[in-house]
């Protein structure tokens, strides 16, 4: 009888010999490794920023305890709610801009009839992950300098030479540049989980839906982002998560000026840190970017899972 | 029973000096990290690269049991401070190791061994009858010692080259614009010309940048129009302790600057201050459109290089990649005098725009201290600084003037010896006048004034609250015996 249900593929039976094989705790011993590296070097680091957050540590001395003010000089702090600010519109155009530009990438895709043509986007547009991004900074702070830049002697060549700008020498331009860097923003990993998604549903739907006469543009909006909404949100929040935390392309192109006009809370962090050594306070900062991304997620999440007929909630 | 004695006081001598012998040369064996900066910097410079590793070399060879680990200059734009930082709070620093003077010295011993005493200590790698023979603090200037020491009275580190500056400059369109620096004869001049050169050339006047939170080479004309609009109050600056009658004109520390401040003698409400912030604006409205985008000073060099700039102020670390790369005929020459007509107090002067501030200062980490390898470290550093050791790195790299007694400049840098004669800046840069903390406030408050963001009367009001709040940090800090309480 127990061989006839192993046979037969029933999951209820306990004295299958598969069972007898494996110890219960097989399972948890190959996860071991793997939890002991999550609490050593992301949980560990976590909750160790967050005790040192109510500290004076400087990094090499011993830490004092005190207690809140880290936090009440951070919101005194007019330098500190600036980047705030200023992540907040970055995180904002950014997460629209390549959500949109992934979309809309994975859409025209999706739609080609050749499956050759489909393999050939589908690569171009997945190689800019593997270019380091410090490199794709570099090249753009490249083609925003005034003199040699690419986009101001482009400017000058279809006679829009008045237009030309100093980019980042300018707090009313230098926040908006560093938004369009990597230019036409259709990421890589957004593109490849949305046409993907896209790809995995029922063709009939769409063939019923043409059938009927639905156009190209009615079909995205009625059906195809209806039906990719929890890849649409992993990908939203994927973008908000990295865009609060967002601190290489301030370090690499504008530092965070001028006049603060780019500084992140990351980058703040980074620089009251290692700069100035006060790591005490860069803790305070970087618990609450964790605690301003944490909401952010959930918010999200929240909003994918309500009305969705995709899950069950 | 007299022989027994005898016999016993001789073993227990001969226990002694054999513990003393082999205490001494366990401090000279063991494993060094060394971090020379520009001094080994194999991708840039492997002439001096293979020098320097040949007098580790010979180092080792000559104490058997060391072993020397040279650390390969981190590249150009990499921030050295955050690798530092990182690696002091995992007690991991290169035992010898390379940092700018002014953070160094607000570090202080948390980070770096005090070397007062090996100062003043005997180094045995000088040959007999050289300053630093007997006292190793000989073989260095003065006023690079009275610079260097920290806000605490101690010396961190030792200083053993300075770098110039100076304004290296495109004949071909200097010719074409007209220009002439021998007729430089005051900054007013000077900033017409450039203006000029824009006009008849359409390339920008001068390369140099604002960059905020960091280094940038505005700070030395900062240092200058602070120097010109303040110069003749430096007498009643200058603290009677620091002072040397063999120089009557020198930079101010940190604590002259700070007492100055608290006592309101330095204040930015001062009518010196328009005159500061005149020549500031003055300047920047020579430089390319984007100076405050500009992410380092390597940027201009592609600026410079393409003849789209008529001036480059640049240091003289550029030596070589100058010779190698303009591809135009170049000069060099300096920034002119300040005369009364450019600012009140102005002295008819140029100031020496220059410093201990270079790639050969060396510092020794207190995790090797705890290593047990101060000697070896201080023995090492002694070998390095001696000038048979130290000249050949110099003139090999052709960037810094050598300070060690017994060295010479060399061909590269003989250019720059007039500019050495000039009297130095009253001012340091913004990081070191008061302390780092200072220094970002201060570049925000300019950048807000050069892009129109803040007015005259309300960059006064912040670069003084700046003043004042650094002066009293400064104060906490170091409790020097006239702070306010």
């Amino acid at each position: 009888m127990a061989t006839n249900s192993t046979l037969t593929g029933s999951v209820s039976d306990a004295s299958r010999p598969r069972s007898r094989l494996v110890p219960v705790y097989m399972p948890y011993v190959f996860l071991l490794p793997a939890i002991v590296l999550l609490l050593l070097f992301r949980y560990y680091p976590a909750f160790s920023a967050v005790f040192h957050s109510f500290t004076d540590w400087d990094g090499t001395r011993q830490a004092n305890f005190v207690g809140l003010d880290q936090y009440q000089a951070l919101l005194k702090d007019a330098i500190f709610i600036k980047s705030v600010v200023n992540i907040l519109i970055y995180t904002a155009a950014r997460t629209i801009l390549t959500t949109v530009m992934a979309l809309i990438g994975a859409e025209l895709v999706y739609n080609l009839r050749s499956y050759v043509s489909q393999g050939i986007w589908r690569i171009i547009f997945t190689i800019p992950l593997v270019i380091p991004s410090t490199v794709v900074f570099l090249v753009w702070r490249q083609i925003y300098n005034s003199r040699l830049g690419l986009l101001n002697q482009f400017l000058s060549a279809i006679g829009l030479g008045d237009q030309a700008q100093p980019w980042l020498g300018q707090p009313n331009t230098a926040l908006a540049a560093l938004i369009m860097v990597g230019f036409p923003l259709v990421s890589g990993l957004g593109f490849l989980v949305l046409l993907s998604a896209l790809q995995n549903m029922p063709t009939e739907v769409n063939d019923a839906a043409l059938i009927d006469g639905c156009t190209r543009l009615r079909r995205i909006f009625a059906i195809d982002l209806p039906s990719i909404r929890g890849p649409l949100a992993l990908i939203i929040i994927l973008g908000i998560n990295a865009g609060l935390q967002e601190f290489t392309p301030m370090l690499v192109v504008t530092n965070g000026g001028p006049i603060n006009a780019t500084q992140s809370p990351g980058l703040y962090l980074y620089q009251q840190a290692f700069t100035l050594g006060k790591f005490g306070y860069s803790t305070a900062i970087g618990t609450v970017l964790m605690l301003m991304t944490l909401v952010f997620s959930v918010f999200i999440l929240r909003a994918r899972y309500k009305r969705a007929h995709d899950v069950e909630v | 029973m007299k022989t027994r004695k005898l016999l016993l006081a001789l073993l227990i001598g001969i226990i002694l000096s054999s513990i003393s012998l082999v205490t001494a040369q366990d401090a000279l064996s063991g494993e060094l990290t060394v971090y020379l900066n520009a001094y080994y910097d194999p991708a840039q410079d492997q002439e001096t690269a293979d020098l320097t590793t040949s007098i580790a070399q010979k180092y080792m060879e000559e104490h058997p049991g060391v072993t020397i680990t040279l650390v390969e200059a981190l590249p150009a734009g990499q921030d050295a401070e955050a690798f530092l930082a990182a690696r002091m709070a995992a007690d991991e620093s290169p035992d010898i190791m390379w940092q700018q003077f002014g953070t160094r010295n607000v570090r202080g011993d948390t980070w770096w061994v005090p070397l007062n005493e090996f100062l003043d200590a005997p180094n045995p790698y000088i040959a007999e009858g050289t300053p630093g023979h007997d006292k190793w603090s000989d073989s260095l200037p003065d006023y690079v010692l009275a610079q260097t020491q920290a806000a605490d009275g101690n010396w961190y580190q030792v200083s053993l080259d300075w770098v110039e500056t100076g304004l290296f400059y495109n004949k071909e369109l200097f010719a074409q614009a007209e220009i002439d620096p021998a007729n430089w004869t005051s900054w007013g001049k000077f900033i017409s010309d450039m203006r000029t050169l824009k006009e008849k050339t359409g390339a920008d006047g001068l390369g140099a940048y604002v960059k905020q939170n960091d280094w940038s080479n505005w700070f030395w004309a900062d240092d200058l129009f602070l120097t010109v609009a303040w110069a003749d109050m430096a007498n009643d600056f200058y603290l009677e302790k620091y002072n040397d009658a063999n120089r009557p004109w020198r930079q101010l520390n940190p604590e002259e600057v700070a007492k100055a401040i608290l006592d309101g003698k330095l204040t930015a409400e001062d009518p010196r201050m328009d005159t500061y912030l005149s020549l500031s604006k003055d300047f920047v409205s020579v430089l390319p459109a984007d100076y405050n985008g500009i992410a380092s000073l390597d940027d201009l060099d592609q600026v410079f290089f393409s003849g789209q700039l008529g001036a480059y102020w640049t240091g003289t670390w550029k030596n070589k990649l100058f010779t190698n790369s303009v591809p135009f005929e170049y000069g060099v020459t300096y920034i002119p005098g300040f005369t009364t007509e450019d600012a009140p107090a102005a002295q008819g002067t140029a100031y020496r725009v220059g410093g201990p501030s270079s790639a050969g200062q060396y510092g020794i980490a207190q995790s090797a201290a705890r290593e047990g390898k101060l000697a070896l470290a201080v023995d090492f550093l002694q070998y390095l600084s001696a000038p048979q050791n130290f000249g050949p790195m110099t003139q090999s790299f052709g960037g810094f003037l050598p300070l060690v007694a017994g060295t010479d400049a060399g061909p590269v840098m003989s250019g720059f010896q007039d500019v050495a004669e000039l009297p130095e800046r009253l001012f340091n840069d913004p990081d070191n006048r008061l302390d780092l903390a200072a220094r970002d406030p201060w570049i925000s408050a300019m950048q807000a004034f050069f892009l129109g963001e803040a007015d005259e009367a309300a960059t006064k009001t912040t670069l003084q609250q700046i003043w004042i709040e650094g002066a009293t940090r400064l104060c906490a800090d170091q409790g020097y015996e006239w702070c306010p309480a």
